[in-house]
């Protein structure tokens, strides 16, 4: 019997980890299992270009001919239910088993849903599967006022994408500091400086209290503050919780997303995990559960390497990167308030970098409109760089060059 | 100057020393998308420069030898034969034969 290897989730986790198995060699069989209707794809664009009017299709991760040539059994539209650890097998929702050898779980995340008055009226948006993506396209190109609740990287890219097709767009955020959790403050007070520019209306400190429908439509949004807003269009971006229901009911250890090693094993033998769903010990020593795309895929790579017996720790490197108006964003390694910081060109010349060092290391870079000094901040990152902060600053200094 | 090159003019991109070892050259010629040169010991190589995946320039990225990475999202690709070695990357980079006459390097016009 040829060994089988079951990939709950086919997202680019699930997917690296597939291309992988075969790429370093493995001839069992791989079951790749999707609980949406279409090929597997990208999702950054989902907030991006995908909201375009007359925008077609989501972005395949492979196209369809991947999957046959690789030998790799794609079954979409399929819930698994449970896992059976002591008779291997995956129990899917119809009630069928599937025969499995070890599993890797790459369920993901699921958007976090409010929990007021209201929040089920019609119009009241989310913003993570390319169907949400759709619905709120279309939405985007006939409704007048939007409220964007939760001012962070989706709920800023739906802001920019409204404005530019004419709605009034109004931003709720519950800090007082928005999109600071991502880019860092000085970065994140520079993109909402422009949001605001461009007739962004903003509400700090401030929560939904219920949503006002009529018809079963949403029409105003009514804030903790009183303030009552008109709304024909809401879209939530509060945050995603791991999908860790298959993990619990198979016992395997869950603390923020599932717990794994630098093997991505779970506490359960044949278990491992990948992507949103898990929760790993990063490359600064920080046990957390990463939402971005470079650590999906690294995790999917490295749980495929380590389940075929090769010994190599997986210590991912945050790197995330959002386009709104004229700005190409990109957040590498580690950004906290309180490390130093060195700066490479004006802020507001809306092209500098910022760079976070820690005991004279290089932790993490937030890089504007600058795409070779990102370049050249991810490679020292990676490379534990220490040095003289002012060859940082220095606009001469092309950073690939100081790389050891 | 190479015979299979006869039907179309061959077309300058740069001097041989403006072409550093990890250092891919930028070169912008009329009519022609953007071109990346690299080195690779003492052999030179063209490609596009804008990468496949993103509205990037290859130039700006991390050449490693035979590879390039995109310095946007971390894609990447083999700089002799324009496969994508790292996702997001999957669409096959547009390579040029380059030829080195003395100090010049050339490459075929191409009219696609």
């Amino acid at each position: 019997m040829k060994r089988t290897i079951s990939i709950i989730g086919a997202n680019v986790a699930g997917v690296a980890a597939a291309e992988t198995l075969r790429s370093e060699g493995f001839d069992g069989r791989i079951v790749l299992l999707s609980n949406e209707p279409t090929l597997p794809y990208e999702r950054p664009p989902l907030s991006k270009e995908g909201l375009n009017p007359g925008s077609s299709g989501p972005v395949p991760l492979q196209d369809e001919a991947f999957y046959s040539l690789q030998d790799i059994e794609l079954r979409t539209n399929t819930s698994v239910m449970s896992i059976d650890c002591s008779r291997r097998r995956l129990i899917q929702i119809d009630g069928s088993e599937l025969p499995t050898d070890q599993v890797i779980l790459c369920t993901g995340a699921s958007v976090r849903r409010l929990n007021v008055p209201g929040a089920a009226l019609e119009g009241v948006c989310y913003l993570r599967t390319y169907d949400d993506a759709v619905l709120l396209a279309d939405y985007l190109g006939r409704v007048e006022h939007v409220v964007i609740v939760g001012m962070g990287i989706i709920g800023a890219e739906v802001a920019a994408k409204a404005r530019a097709l004419g709605c009034r767009v109004t931003a709720i955020e519950a800090s007082g500091w928005p999109l600071s959790r991502a880019l860092g403050r000085i970065a994140g007070e520079l993109l909402i400086n422009h949001h605001l520019k461009r007739g962004l209306a903003l509400r700090l400190n401030t929560c939904v209290s219920r949503f006002v429908g009529e018809d079963g439509r949403v029409r105003a949004v009514e804030t903790t503050e009183g303030e009552r807003l008109p709304a024909d269009l809401v879209l939530v971006g509060v945050g995603v919780i791991p999908n860790d229901v298959v993990a619990r009911q198979a016992g395997v250890a869950v603390d923020n997303g599932v717990v794994i090693d630098g093997l991505c094993r779970t506490s359960v033998p044949d278990v491992y995990a990948a992507g949103d769903v898990a929760n790993q010990v990063d490359f600064f020593g920080q046990r957390q559960r990463h939402e971005n795309v470079a650590c999906a895929r690294e995790q999917g790579v490295m749980a495929a390497r380590a389940i075929l017996g090769m010994n190599v720790d997986c210590r991912p490197i945050p790197a995330s990167w959002t386009d709104q108006f004229d700005m190409n964003i990109q957040v590498l390694g580690r950004i906290s308030e309180g490390t130093v910081i060195a700066r490479r060109g004006e802020v507001e010349s809306g092209q500098f970098s910022l760079f976070y060092l820690r005991g004279g290391i290089l932790e993490g870079a937030v890089s504007v409109n600058s795409p070779r000094v990102a370049s050249g901040a991810r490679q020292l990152i990676a490379s534990g760089w220490r040095g003289d902060a002012g060859l940082l600053s220095d606009e001469a200094v092309d950073l690939r060059r100081l790389r050891a | 100057m190479n015979e299979t090159m006869s039907n179309e003019s061959p077309v300058r991109l740069c001097s041989v020393h403006e072409v550093e070892p990890d250092f891919p050259l930028p070169v912008v010629i009329e009519g022609m998308p953007p071109i990346a040169v690299y080195r690779i010991q003492d052999q030179f190589y063209a490609t596009d420069n804008l990468c496949t995946h993103g509205q990037a320039l290859l130039t700006d990225g991390c050449q490693q030898e035979g590879i390039i990475e995109c310095p946007l999202h971390g894609g990447a690709f083999d700089i002799r034969s324009g496969q994508p070695t790292a996702s997001p990357c999957r669409v096959v980079l547009k390579t040029y034969p380059v030829l080195q006459d003395g100090d010049d390097l050339f490459i075929a016009s191409v009219a696609d």
